[in-house]
């Protein structure tokens, strides 16, 4: 899995941060959409293949590539649909969404859930 | 319960024919995306943020044991063991794959299950009182005409493509228990001076961003018309709603722009010209369909009840509690209708393993004739349990976690799915609501604060009907972070009215915190246990809850905002 | 279906004789010749024409042509004529609609379908048999017994 802040730990929030910190990286883009045949969130990686891990996924550097991205996966009809950017933050051990939306969206839905074996 | 007949079981075997060949050819790419859309919603099948979510119809909320093993059943195999049920009465599946869709449709089509119409924009499942048919202050059984309502609107070819979607919900007391007031149609039994029982119509409510309750159209509409008026207003609707705007499109914009007089006039006029046609009922039809729900053989005289005082006289208050919370009156003396609670802190609101469905199939065989109801508080309801027996449920519920004594209570949450698995949403809504029942896991402390409805919404879409709700809780994205506002006051019945925001958006462990105080502070300045909430709040309004809420919050810090917020800060602990 | 009209623009001379599709602006102001035509005459209208402003008039079919196909004032327009004019007239379907609406378009009185380029005929047809039954009347019948 990708980074993220473990749910479950008791002080998930990092220590005070400095808001002007140039620890923090800049935001990119990645690419990503719902696969046809299973609604499953899928993510673009650099060699143009679908994968529903969210570290495989390909940075978009530039508007010129973000929009190259877009406009292709526009084009495929059969295999997925609703293709968006999405933005992200890279950090030393992979990508982290920075939306709540995209965080649940890559993990899964609550995690409460996963401990009480709903989720096979 | 209705039952079909051949033809209305070819009905179904013909739409799930017809969705396979559409969905064929959305995977072969003939169909795009957007042609597709539309038609799989009519179907029930949405996109959500994992997964494809099938929407299930279950008429005014009526089940049969075989259909909830059946349930139990596609949820093993097609999905992760759990359905969920929603504030329609329905039910949802969440994680489906499209090419099994089909296969999964002809499996419910042979128990009458499907999706037809469950969402898009035409007319949705009509819902009702769980409590229709049993409710000792009924009128009359409303049932009989949501079927007949039910048969109207499926695969109703002129209504299929309406400027958004239409729910009609249906009752049979004066106490609204099914929420008629925000429905776009809502149709009462009433009895006219000289006796005659007929319908209170009544248009235009609804919640989402800009909630309104409903205005009465008709005082008075002879039940042979009740298809034919309907009709009328649809077709006035399809005709002239808005459809520029998605978010101006449902009928209570329309009747507000055209005012309730223009509007009825459009409609009275259409329905002239209807009414000659054959949408009229004539009295055998409506006399063959309320054969069709006719009670069922109760026991009479009822059975002696010592074995449920002495339960109710032990010392373990657990059966008492659970039976003044959930077994509800019943018009036959000696039976209960009781509510079978989906509601604990280790659950999202609502949801139920296939094991679960199975159980409670064989609980409705042995203890109220194989039926069962859903309720728009998203719990299940056996309607004709005979008193006497009432102990050894308690102990057959206990054990499948499925005793709750949660009805009508503070622990009685409704909730959207939310954040979690919804493409609207702004928040989660199973977080917050698994918090507040950590929060208030005593038992004793849930029936000292008695009645209230706790409605939590994860968007403005209001799924989770949040502006009727003694508390609502509106989940908000305050710029990347969620918030949560909550409001007092709102109410169904006995006067609809719309909750009103207590103060600005609070974090999810605030936001419990607040329910607390708010809690707290009932009980404090209530004059006796007999005044409940929603008494003290129209008596105090809501100043003093808004100052033990915000008292001594700081203001917010300002927060470093191109750090993430954590999700589950202020999780609940294991075991509730 | 073969289509036995000329579709005329509005400024194209009208053919001797010919059986001619009009717009709704060309009817109304050339109504006195168009009446007073040999060959058939019949009107296309926009998807969300108000009912009230349409008359027989002797016309012998009349196009509702749907500006995207999940505007369904259509088929009440459709159905509001179908229901006034009767049965002897051809209500044709036409714009942007789905082989998959052919059904519905047909169980609210169209009798014609305009059929996009590249749609299958055979389909077309089928479609007209999705459903052996229907719960809701069609234009026109009484009772309630209803067959599709």
């Amino acid at each position: 899995m990708y980074t993220m802040l473990d749910p479950m730990s008791a002080d998930p929030a990092p220590a005070a941060p400095n808001p002007a910190s140039a620890r923090t990286p800049a935001p990119s883009a990645i690419l990503t959409a719902s696969r046809v045949a299973d609604g499953r969130a899928v993510y673009l990686r650099l060699d143009r293949v679908w994968s529903e891990a969210l570290r495989d996924a390909g940075p978009l550097p530039d508007e010129a590539s973000q929009q190259g991205a877009l406009e292709w996966a526009r084009g495929l009809e059969g295999e997925i649909c609703d293709p968006y950017l999405m933005k992200v933050r890279a950090q030393s051990d992979g990508l982290e969404p920075i939306s709540a939306r995209e965080r649940i969206r890559a993990l899964g839905p609550g995690w409460i859930r996963q401990r009480f074996g709903y989720q096979v | 319960m209705f039952r079909y007949e051949p033809r209305d079981e070819q009905l179904l075997r013909e739409r799930a024919s017809q969705f396979r060949d559409q969905i064929q050819r959305r995977l072969s790419g003939e169909l795009t995306e957007a042609a597709f859309k539309p038609l799989r919603l009519q179907n029930g099948l949405y996109m959500q943020l994992h997964a494809y979510m099938l929407r299930l119809a279950l008429p005014y909320g009526q089940l049969r044991s075989e259909q909830l093993r059946a349930l139990a059943s596609v949820s093993r195999r097609y999905d992760r063991g759990y359905a969920h049920i929603t504030t329609r009465q329905n039910v949802q599946l969440n994680w489906i794959r499209l090419e099994e869709v089909p296969d999964l449709l002809e499996e419910l089509a042979a128990v009458h299950l499907h999706a037809i119409q469950t969402s898009g924009n035409c007319v949705r499942s009509v819902t009702t009182d769980a409590l229709a048919g049993v409710a000792p202050d009924e009128l009359e059984d409303p049932r009989p005409y949501c079927e007949l309502l039910r048969q109207w609107s499926t695969l109703h070819p002129e209504f299929a493509f309406l400027p958004r979607k239409f729910k009609i919900a249906v009752i049979g007391a004066s106490e609204d228990r099914a929420a008629i007031a925000a429905h776009d149609i809502g149709l009462r039994l009433r009895e006219r001076e000289d006796g005659e029982i007929g319908f209170e119509v009544w248009v235009g409510g609804g919640q989402g961003r800009n909630p309104v309750l409903a205005k009465r159209l008709r005082e008075w509409l002879p039940k042979a018309e009740l298809l034919s008026y309907t009709e009328a207003i649809l077709r006035v609707y399809n005709l002239h709603g808005r459809r520029d705007n998605k978010h101006k499109a449902r009928i209570k914009v329309l009747v507000g722009a055209l005012g309730l007089e223009r509007f009825k006039a459009r409609v009275e006029q259409e329905w002239e010209r209807v009414r000659a046609g054959g949408l009229s009922l004539r009295e055998e039809d409506l006399e063959a369909m309320r054969r069709h729900f006719a009670p069922p053989a109760y026991a009479s005289p009822p059975i002696d009840s010592r074995e449920l005082r002495a339960a109710r006289l032990s010392k373990d208050r657990g059966f008492a509690r659970w039976a003044d919370a959930n077994a509800l009156p019943h018009r036959m003396p000696g039976y209960r209708a009781v509510v079978v609670a989906l509601k604990s802190p280790a659950r999202p609101p609502g949801d139920l393993t296939a094991d679960q469905l199975d159980a409670i199939a064989d609980l409705a065989d042995e203890y109220s004739f194989g039926e069962a109801r859903t309720t728009h508080r998203q719990n299940l309801v056996l309607p004709d349990v005979e008193s006497w027996r009432l102990p050894e449920l308690f102990a057959r519920l206990e054990a499948l976690e499925l005793a709750s004594p949660s009805h009508a209570r503070i622990t009685d949450i409704i909730s959207c799915p939310g954040l979690d698995y919804c493409n609207l949403a702004s928040a989660r809504s199973i977080a917050l609501a698994e918090a507040i029942q950590t929060r208030f896991a005593e038992p004793e402390r849930v029936e000292a604060l008695g009645e209230l409805h706790l409605n939590i919404s994860g968007c403005v879409n209001a799924c989770g009907h949040h502006h009727v709700g003694t508390l609502g809780i509106l989940g908000i994205d305050k710029q990347g972070t969620e918030g949560y506002q909550l409001m007092l006051g709102g109410s169904i019945d006995p006067e609809p009215r719309l909750g009103k925001v207590l103060g600005r958006a609070l974090d999810l462990e605030g936001l419990v915190d607040a329910i607390d105080r708010v809690m707290a502070h009932y009980l404090q300045v209530r004059r006796s246990p007999k005044e409940r909430f929603i008494d003290v709040y129209l008596r105090v309004g809501p100043e003093p809850f808004k100052e033990v809420v915000y008292a001594d919050h700081p203001p917010p810090r300002d927060r470093d905002r191109q750090l993430p917020a954590p999700i589950g800060r202020g999780a609940p602990t294991a075991g509730g | 279906m073969i289509d036995n009209y000329q579709h005329l623009s509005d400024e194209a001379p009208l053919p001797p004789a010919a059986d001619v599709f009009v717009s709704r602006s060309r009817w109304n102001a050339e109504r006195e010749t168009l009446l007073s035509h040999r060959g058939r005459v019949a009107v296309r209208v926009p998807g969300d024409a108000d009912p009230d402003s349409l008359h027989r008039d002797g016309l012998s079919a009349i196009a509702i042509d749907f500006p995207t196909f999940t505007d369904g004032r259509g088929f009440s327009l459709g159905r509001l004529l179908r229901e006034r004019w009767g049965p002897d007239f051809e209500l044709r379907a036409g714009g942007a609609f789905l082989r998959d609406q052919i059904f519905y378009l047909s169980r609210v009185g169209f009798d014609a379908f305009e059929l996009p380029e590249g749609e299958d005929l055979d389909a077309a047809l089928r479609a007209l048999d999705t459903f052996g039954f229907a719960y809701q009347p069609a234009p026109g019948a009484a009772g309630p017994d209803r067959r599709a």
